[in-house]
């Protein structure tokens, strides 16, 4: 089962490896990046941070909707994640959210010029496309949410959504 | 890069005085990367205040390629800085074929891939192994030492060193000589994954060791039954001695990991023990 | 005097700051530095690392990941252990002062980021006219007013809060401060509570228990118990490595033996 799908622009990293696969109790991890499934050595780098005890994946998006609907993976417990929501809109599409958690963590810093974005909170920033498909997403998925670390308090990400103009 | 492995492996890890020179430098520098963080770059700043000595040597014939470097590199960047040498040397090595490459046949945004692709990871590793792990080992068995007033524990900075100026060092010169390639072959390999389970065993064995002798829950509470002393810490310690700091350790552990807020179970602790003293069965 | 023990405070909260960060070598030295204070302090080493250790515990499990500062526990830990040095108190007390105030430092620390946030703009600015000189004293204005900062701080806690914090000590009645004590021997338990959820894994059941155990009724040090922790660690790597290299081996076979099917996918949702 999906436990979460979600956002982070550094795909992997500390706050994934060790927080949220202990609070989630991960033992499977997607990431869904078309540019990271084709890179050998971001793909591996990837693998290499694979927490202990979790096997991961690093394929393009297509193929992440496929083995996220996968029967198989009913018995595992498993983190969709990508790094930006275009992708992760794609994938709502492809992959019925129903109530699994959809968290916007880190995304809109790392590349693009941030100016032209709108600020959501201090990890967040969207471009004006995004905030409409990020409006979109918020209509299929319905616990759509910003919550960077597990003990950060959940924020519907309607509301940070209604901030922007 | 293809011509730097059929090499043998000898001539494959020999720097030229240029090159190590210029080794040693970024690895000083190398380790102001985690001061002045902003929000939006985190430390993309202080990447380029590093890094800038080494790309004007790099492009010392072309200022407009420094500056655009310089740029290029301003963008946001945030690892684990123990892990960053590993990204850095790469970043280097394609900076340098950057230099060599006639105008416009290599293209930057590979740069900027690679370190975006390689920041996550290693921070997965190095947040893991480092903050995680080994510090908690390190101030384990610190804290063993100073409870006694012992001053070796000043020695134990020989064993908590090493690993971290090694991977500073070896990560930032592998990587800038071999390229990417060990990357693949430590996956292969799975040392990484093995090494660190193995050392979240050391970790998990102190951890018990410690709630053991350095979790307090001391009792005072005794009475009289029938003329017969009944002391309640003898009781407990009957069964097992360091029960109660276990199974309040071992509370927390099940509170924490139901997603409770750490700073309300670090009052609910503070004040049980206030309670349980003004109650007389515990006392200092 | 008091100006003297501010300012030896001073210096260490800004050398803390420095040195926490540099090549990340205060997180893998803890408690080299606590004897030299207090030395400076012309109090006993030995005083200073029992009460070092006491913050230590109570911070133990806090950790930095991922540029999220939960609580300064560098801060702190510094006016915990300077102000009950210079008030000769107990470690309880340094507890109790040092949790509040890396609770409060970190407003501190998010004020210094946000300069440092609108700096970023300059910086650009700096890169946008070519100008390396400009560049670097920005640099090193950032890095002194950070260093100052926690200097200043520290420095006017101490010459400023000292007597405050002396007539409160004194005054905290004799069951309040029993009830404080034994709180701060429980509060370590928090800490290990939050360790054990970050390496939690149920096949380390064993090595956890193994550790109590020999902490419970053997009563070892630490350093022993770690020592046998490396034992396990070890035997564990060798048991690993042998199942890989026997994993590795099955697929060089099942490569050789006949077309791969492996895709992306690999082995993802074999067990």
């Amino acid at each position: 089962m999906i436990e979460m799908m979600r956002v982070d622009d550094r795909l992997i990293h500390g706050q994934v490896a060790l927080l949220w696969t202990k609070q989630l109790g991960l033992n499977r991890i997607i990431v869904a990046n078309d540019k990271a499934a084709k890179s050998e050595i971001q793909k591996n780098a990837l693998l290499l941070a694979a927490p202990a005890g979790v096997k991961v994946a690093v394929v393009e998006v297509d193929k992440a909707i496929k083995m996220a609907n996968d029967p198989r993976g009913k018995n595992f417990k498993m983190l969709l994640l990508v790094n930006n929501v275009d992708d992760l809109y794609t994938i709502v599409k492809g992959v019925e959210p129903g109530s699994t958690k959809v968290d916007i963590a880190n995304v809109g810093r790392v590349s693009g010029d941030i100016e032209n974005k709108h600020k959501l909170t201090e990890t967040v920033y969207l471009s004006d496309d995004e905030v409409t498909k990020a409006n979109e997403i918020n209509d299929l998925a319905k616990n759509f949410v910003y919550q960077p670390l597990p003990t950060d308090e959940p924020k519907p990400f309607e509301s940070l959504l209604k901030g922007v103009h | 890069m293809n011509n730097k492995t059929t090499t043998t492996k000898d001539n494959k890890m020999q720097l030229s005085s240029e090159e190590m020179k210029m080794t040693k430098k970024l690895f000083w520098r190398n380790m102001w990367l985690g001061y002045c963080m902003s929000y939006t770059r985190q430390q993309g700043v202080a990447w380029d205040w590093i890094h800038a000595p080494v790309y004007k040597k790099i492009y010392k014939d072309d200022p407009d390629k420094f500056w655009e470097a310089m740029k290029r590199n301003m963008e946001f960047y945030n690892t684990t800085p123990n892990m960053n040498g590993i990204v850095s040397g790469l970043a280097v090595s394609m900076e340098q074929e950057n230099a060599k490459a006639p105008a416009d046949t290599f293209d930057t945004a590979g740069i900027s891939g690679m370190k975006i692709g390689l920041m996550g990871p290693m921070a997965g590793i190095g947040d893991t192994f480092f903050a995680g792990v080994w510090s908690l080992i390190l101030t384990g068995i610190g804290i063993g030492f100073a409870k006694s007033g012992n001053l070796a524990v000043m020695l134990l900075s020989l064993v908590g060193l090493p690993p971290n100026i090694l991977i500073r060092w070896y990560g930032q010169k592998y990587s800038y000589k071999l390229g990417s390639k060990y990357i693949s072959k430590a996956v292969q390999d799975g040392l990484m994954t093995m090494f660190t389970r193995a050392t979240s065993i050391v970790g998990v064995t102190v951890v018990g060791g410690m709630i053991a002798s350095l979790v307090k829950f001391p009792l005072v509470f005794k009475t009289k039954i029938n003329g017969t002393e009944f002391v309640l810490q003898k009781v407990f310690d009957q069964i097992m001695p360091g029960i109660l700091p276990l199974l309040l350790s071992v509370g927390c552990f099940v509170l924490l990991r139901k997603g409770k807020n750490p700073v309300l179970v670090l009052l609910g602790v503070v004040a049980l023990g206030f309670i349980l003293t003004f109650l007389g069965i515990t006392g200092a | 005097m008091l100006l003297y023990q501010a300012f030896i405070i001073g210096l260490y909260a800004a050398w803390g700051k420095w040195f926490g960060i540099y090549g990340s070598f205060g997180q893998v030295m803890p408690f080299f530095f606590t004897p030299v204070l207090a030395i400076l302090l012309g109090k006993s080493p030995v005083d200073a690392l029992m009460i070092d250790a006491a913050i230590a515990l109570a911070f133990y499990g806090v950790m930095q990941i991922g540029a999220v500062m939960p609580q300064d526990t560098g801060f702190g830990g510094t006016l915990g252990l300077g102000f009950a040095l210079i008030l000769n108190q107990k470690p309880a007390i340094a507890v109790a002062l040092a949790v509040p105030i890396s609770m409060l430092a970190v407003v501190v620390w998010n004020l210094l980021k946000f300069w440092f946030t609108t700096n970023v703009e300059v910086f650009d600015k700096y890169i946008d006219e070519r100008n390396m000189k400009k560049f670097n004293r920005l640099w090193w204005i950032q890095m002194a007013v950070y260093i100052l900062t926690y200097f200043l701080l520290a420095f006017l806690a101490v010459l400023l809060g000292t007597h405050g914090i002396k007539a409160f000590v004194t005054s905290i009645p004799k069951p309040f401060l029993s009830g404080l004590t034994v709180a701060a021997g429980m509060l370590p338990a928090v800490g290990m509570g939050m360790l054990l959820k970050y390496v939690w894994n149920i096949e380390f059941l064993p090595f956890f228990i193994a550790g109590f155990l020999l902490g419970a009724y053997l009563k070892l040090p630490i350093m022993a118990i770690s020592l046998f922790g490396v034992v396990f660690g070890l035997i564990m790597f060798f048991i690993d490595r042998h199942i890989n290299d026997v994993k590795k081996s099955n697929q060089a076979q099942a490569v050789t033996a006949g077309p791969s099917t492996d895709d992306d996918e690999g082995d993802f949702f074999n067990e």
